[in-house]
């Protein structure tokens, strides 16, 4: 027989003596342990994931926010040069207006038919540069308004930034946390390991093993009485030689390994 | 007639052509302590000091005048129109414009109002 189904078969019946009377624990309990602990180690694999992708996507949104700042600040610079030029322009238009009075001044101060046409002149440009001071200055207020709702609108962007360095800082220690009870739900599993003298393989094919036989036994339960117990044994019997004869072999022994003269004689 | 017409707090004003020198923008005027209450200041106009006096509350132009050959700034007013008016019969003095009746400005009572408050409340003490 080989030395991986004896220490199969040494821990089923280890198991199977010491069940809720030595440790307390079964083997459906470590199973159970162990299966909870995989769980535990999958949800914080699966949590420290998903905080780093949390963590890149707020810095992918601060990127963003950044950019837009930036943006934003650049189009508030232009528009009060805009401004400031409109302003220049509504002055022009003034002088404008001033040298459209003298011109005026000047026609009133000749005779009456040389100085008709340049009065005339005079009210023209100045009702154009009257009209022109009016629309830069019109647009001078526009473009003022827009500047302020720039403003505003960097004062909200600044404060979205804050809000995203704010979230980056709790990721990395959401992060960080996660990495921690990783380690630890990993060392738990080393623990749980050393703890039952097992590992959650050998752990989950003996509790599979364990059921089977109990299903096996039901099974047989339910053909006693209905079929001669003779015939069922004839019938099962070749299938269960070598688990009875390793079950003869090992029950003496215990839990350690017999004499090497008794191995010799249990070869397969 | 020529000038211009203005509006000032009292109502409308001609100034004639031969008394309106030219319009300037508003310049930076200093005001001088203890003046007279129309006299706003003096300003400097193309080299020379001028006096300011003041019609109105309107700070967009100043009217430049001559007055006894010497330059005062007038400001405080909008100028309605400029060019040749129509002398309106029913007032002597006035002329008739667009927006109406504009009496002539006389610079000389505004002067002699400027003297006359400078000099009130001063005593020679004797």
């Amino acid at each position: 027989m080989s030395d991986d189904r004896r220490r199969l078969f040494r821990l089923w019946r280890r198991t199977a003596k010491t069940v809720g009377v030595a440790s307390g624990i079964g083997t459906a309990d470590e199973a159970a342990l162990f299966g909870a602990h995989e769980k535990a180690l999958g949800s914080s694999r699966a949590a420290s994931d998903a905080v780093q992708r949390i963590a890149s996507t707020l810095a992918k949104q601060r990127g963003a926010v950044e950019a837009t700042i930036d943006k934003s600040r650049a189009i508030e610079g232009r528009a009060n040069d805009v401004v400031l030029a409109l302003a220049r322009l509504t002055q022009l238009f003034e002088r404008l207006g001033l040298v459209a009075l003298n011109a005026g001044l000047e026609g009133a101060r000749l005779p009456e038919q040389g100085g008709a046409a340049l009065r005339l002149v005079s009210d023209d440009v100045r009702a154009h540069a009257i009209s022109g001071q009016e629309s830069s200055r019109d647009l001078g207020n526009a473009l003022g308004e827009l500047a302020s709702d720039l403003g505003q609108l960097l004062t909200s962007l600044e404060r979205a930034r804050e809000a995203s360095t704010d979230a980056a800082q709790e990721a990395a220690r959401a992060a960080a946390a996660a990495a921690d009870a990783e380690r630890a739900v990993a060392d738990m599993g080393d623990g749980l390991k050393k703890a039952t003298g097992s590992d959650p393989e050998t752990v989950r094919a003996i509790a599979e093993a364990t059921e089977h036989a109990r299903a096996l036994v039901a099974s047989l339960g339910t053909l006693s009485g209905k079929v001669p117990q003779a015939f069922v044994a004839s019938a099962i019997r070749p299938v269960l030689e070598p688990l009875v004869r390793m079950l003869d072999s090992d029950g003496d022994a215990g839990a350690e390994d017999p004499p090497k003269d008794e191995k010799r004689g249990t070869k397969e | 007639m020529g000038g211009v017409v203005v509006d000032t707090d009292g109502g409308l004003l001609f100034v004639p052509a031969a008394v309106a020198l030219k319009f300037v923008a508003m310049p930076k005027v200093l005001a001088v302590p203890d003046a007279p209450p129309g006299l706003l200041g003096v300003a400097l106009i193309d080299g020379t000091v001028i006096p300011v006096v003041t019609m109105g509350g309107s700070r967009d132009t100043m009217l430049v005048c001559t007055y006894l050959g010497e330059p005062i700034g007038i400001v405080g007013h909008t100028v309605v129109a400029s060019g040749t008016f129509e002398p309106a019969h029913e007032q002597p003095g006035s002329v008739r414009c667009k927006a109406g009746i504009a009496k002539t400005m006389d610079l000389s009572s505004v002067a002699a109002s400027l003297s006359k408050n400078a000099w009130a409340g001063r005593s020679t003490g004797l």
